[in-house]
């Protein structure tokens, strides 16, 4: 018997752990993982705590963000509006904390706006939402669901894998982290797009059993809230290029029974269809030029 | 509470553990194994806090019932036990097929509020059937009730087993030196829980990415292509493989701990070179059962060959219908039945096929291995299909209905093969997920693991990390690779190995057994 065996394994799990959540620490801290977006977090965030009362916000992902515009909308329904949109890689999990703040700040009308295919992507991202938001002690208590949420982003494979690769870059290589620094919020209200995308050979066809039902877990929790707070809280689809509205009845039809099955208020059944002109960088964000166009869209679901 | 989960890795076994050393330095035998069977409700009282009443329950009527046995020797006392458990097991988990089929047969509309089938029940029912059979046989001693809760509720055997017996769990409770925390209990148990952790989350998750889009699009009745279909099949044998034994491996570890040691589950059963032996390989605790409480009450082979035949038939669909309440768990457990029937007549006539001096050729092994694996691969896909379309649609697939499309690397063999099939339905336009190279090397790297290394137990066997493992080590096994051995090789190893199973942690999934 080796009595130094456990303390061994022990030890260098200790250095092991170390390591990895050293790079995720430094590439949090360093914004070196692009998909986190810290400056939107950041300026969408500050919305919140700068603003003294809200009629209806928006959250949602980049189809809300660049599909909205929440000044146009508030001029309008004479409300005021403010958009919260963060992107994809959020899921429901980021529109359900960016709701809960909203509201905890006196909002009285919740609008969700995501993309269509939302619902086939991994459930796990939506947990880790909570932890990028956190800001404050208060925060890490109130918006992950326990020390797990904070485990789960310092000890993912991916966020690992990523923080050792862009931490080396960084040292190393001397590249710009260009994905955020394109973004400059306060200009856009959002993140400037990349440039318009060729939409020649664009056919989405999504098939319903790419569907993943774990995902309207924190769509769920946001519909509780809602109720709880006795907030009027309502779902619509982002913008799509038509090729989806043409070929994904099947699949559409599954995606609003499951939202109706959390029993929000789905404001219409179809998304807002884009023609090719409208495409911006990518098939679900549509032209800062044509932005007004699919703002006119949600103003009219919003309209009593 | 999954056992690949932070909650139970981080939180929850090493509370037990410190608990578990606590009561046993400073309290009695009893509140010891009080402290594990409360630490063990809790555990399954996790998931859903109703399911407590249900496990109470069962727990304490079988005890009542196994007392009476002891000192009366009733029949009807056991049938009455034996009935209230299968009830209740078929109210749980089969009254839903039944009204199904019922309303099907006879184009009726009765309806059941939609019962939410409780964690484990098959696993815990079967165990106290086994106990309430042998103390009505007078084999089972009169038992403390906190020794009895223990061997149902143990947590590390609880919800997916393997399936123990009550002659090996009960006298390994009552040793007084299996109190408090031994180190070397306690590497060896560490050792096997990660081993069985990188296998659960490195693995088969990795296998079942692979495989559930493919699935999941012919339960669709999507026309998938032949090597979609057999890459997905393959991808799902091993993700089933490496799932179920890994949580054995798990449980055996997390017992291990506790200085428990549990059966033997897995013994690379896919390295089987007919069906009889891989049984004897794959939930080896399952098939005890059967054996022992159904095959052998039926008769066994005591009533000539064509009464064992039936009753293998019959304990395989029943086995079946163990796994699910389902026709295709039937038929996967029917398929079974058949491939036994089949490979118990071969031993009879093989010396009359093939001649002695080429039974034990290398070549006749492969062919053995080969017809074996291809029958297993085949039996999964019914067994992880949803509905019997569902399988219809993979079946067409690999038997080429659906035309055979090649994977990118290998688009310039079409005209090669369209040469020799002239009508053959030969397509270029890739496999799919099968098209990344990258998931191809996953499934060939796998099946390397599963076919060349050892398994976790003959890694570990100088440690004897399990019960009735002799059987597998009448020979001796001569492995190029290294035997585990508590060395600061091996620490770094087991660093390594928990590192990347941590790092995988974060999209955790259920276990597949956990359905069963």
């Amino acid at each position: 018997m080796n009595t130094n065996y456990p303390s061994q394994f022990f030890k260098y799990l200790a250095y092991l752990l170390i390591i990895c959540i050293g790079f995720s620490w430094f590439a949090i801290q360093n914004n070196l993982l692009g998909f986190t977006y810290t400056d939107l977090t950041d300026y969408q965030l500050s919305k919140i705590d700068n603003t003294d009362y809200i009629d209806i916000a928006i959250v949602g992902d980049s189809s809300a963000g660049n599909g909205i515009d929440a000044n146009l909308l508030g001029k309008v329904l004479n409300k005021k509006s403010i958009s919260l949109a963060l992107t994809g890689s959020f899921g429901y999990g980021g529109s359900y904390i960016m709701a809960k703040k909203a509201i905890q700040k006196g909002a009285k009308e919740i609008l969700i706006v995501h993309t269509v295919d939302m619902p086939t992507r991994p459930a796990y991202l939506d947990r880790r939402a909570g932890v990028f938001l956190i800001r404050s002690f208060s925060d890490l208590l109130n918006l992950t669901e326990g020390i797990h949420h904070v485990l789960g982003l310092y000890l993912s494979k991916d966020i690992v894998a990523t923080a050792i690769k862009q931490t080396f870059k960084y040292f190393f290589l001397n590249t710009d982290n260009t994905e955020n620094k394109r973004s400059d919020p306060s200009r856009y209200d959002y993140i400037k797009q990349h440039e318009k995308i060729n939409t020649e050979n664009i056919d989405i066809k999504i098939n319903s059993s790419l569907i993943n039902k774990d995902k309207f877990y924190y769509l769920n929790k946001l519909v509780n809230y809602c109720n709880e707070q006795k907030i009027k809280c309502s779902y619509a689809h982002g913008p799509i290029h038509h090729s989806f509205c043409k070929n994904n009845s099947d699949y559409l039809s599954t995606v609003n029974t499951l939202i109706s099955n959390t029993n929000i208020s789905l404001l219409s059944e179809n998304p807002y269809c884009m023609i090719d002109n409208e495409i911006g960088d990518s098939e679900d964000h549509i032209l800062a030029q044509y932005k007004y166009l699919s703002t006119n869209h949600y103003i009219n679901l919003l309209t009593p | 509470m999954l056992f690949n989960s932070y909650i139970f890795i981080f939180a929850f076994l090493p509370i037990v553990l410190v608990g578990f050393h606590l009561s046993s330095k400073y309290l009695s035998q009893t509140k010891v194994l009080l402290w594990l069977v409360v630490s063990s409700l809790f555990f399954y009282g996790w998931w859903n806090i109703s399911y407590l009443v249900l496990i109470t329950f069962s727990i304490s009527f079988n005890y009542i019932i196994s007392y009476y046995l002891r000192s009366n020797k009733a029949k009807v006392a056991l049938i009455l036990g034996i009935f209230i458990n299968i009830a209740m097991l078929g109210y749980y988990k089969y009254a839903n097929f039944f009204i199904e089929n019922l309303n099907f047969i006879s184009n009726s509309h009765y309806a059941i509020e939609n019962i939410i089938l409780p964690l484990a029940i098959s696993f815990f029912t079967f165990q106290q059937i086994t106990y309430l059979i042998d103390s009505y046989k007078g084999i089972t001693k009169d038992h403390d009730f906190i020794h009895y809760c223990l061997f149902v509720t143990f947590f590390p055997q609880l919800i997916a087993g393997p399936i123990v017996h009550h002659k090996e769990m009960l006298p390994q409770f009552l040793k007084k030196e299996n109190m408090g925390l031994k180190v070397n209990n306690v590497s060896i148990g560490l050792t096997i829980f990660l081993i069985g952790l990188f296998k659960k989350v490195v693995i088969a998750d990795s296998m079942g990415a692979l495989a559930t889009p493919i699935f999941n699009l012919a339960e669709q009745g999507v026309e998938i292509t032949m090597l979609e279909a057999w890459g997905a099949a393959l991808a799902y044998s091993l993700q089933l493989y490496f799932d179920f034994s890994g949580y054995s491996d798990m449980a055996i570890g997390l017992a291990r701990m506790f200085n428990i040691k549990l059966p033997i589950n897995f013994f690379s059963p896919y390295k089987s070179k007919n069906i009889i032996e891989f049984w004897r390989r794959w939930h080896i605790t399952l098939s005890n059962f059967l054996k022992d409480y159904i095959y052998i009450p039926l008769g066994g082979s005591r009533n000539g060959k064509i009464k064992q035949l039936s009753n293998l038939l019959i304990t395989m669909l029943i086995g079946g219908l163990w796994h699910g309440a389902g026709w295709t768990f039937i038929i996967w457990g029917g398929i079974h039945g058949m491939f036994l029937i089949i490979n118990h007549l071969w031993l009879n006539w093989k010396g009359r096929v093939v001649p002695n001096q080429y039974l034990d050729k290398t070549i006749t092994k492969l062919i053995a291995w080969l017809i074996t694996i291809l029958a297993l691969i085949l039996s999964w896909v019914i067994f992880r299909a949803e509905t019997l379309n569902g399988a219809i649609t993979m079946y067409s697939a690999m038997f080429g209905f659906n035309g055979l499309s090649l994977p990118n690397s290998i688009s310039t063999l079409a005209p090669v093969l369209l040469s020799i099939f002239p009508d053959a339905n030969i397509m270029t336009n890739g496999v799919g997920i099968f098209s990344e190279g990258s998931n191809d090397a996953k499934i060939i790297i796998t099946c390397i693991i599963v076919l060349y290394f050892p398994n976790t137990l003959e890694w570990m066997h100088i440690t004897k990390p399990a019960l009735n493992m002799e059987i597998f080590f009448k020979k001796k096994y001569n492995y190029k690779l290294s035997y585990w051995e508590q060395s600061a090789k091996y620490a770094r190893l087991m660093a390594m190995i928990a590192m990347i199973a941590i790092l995988s942690l974060g999209d955790a999934s259920e276990f597949l057994y956990f359905q069963f």
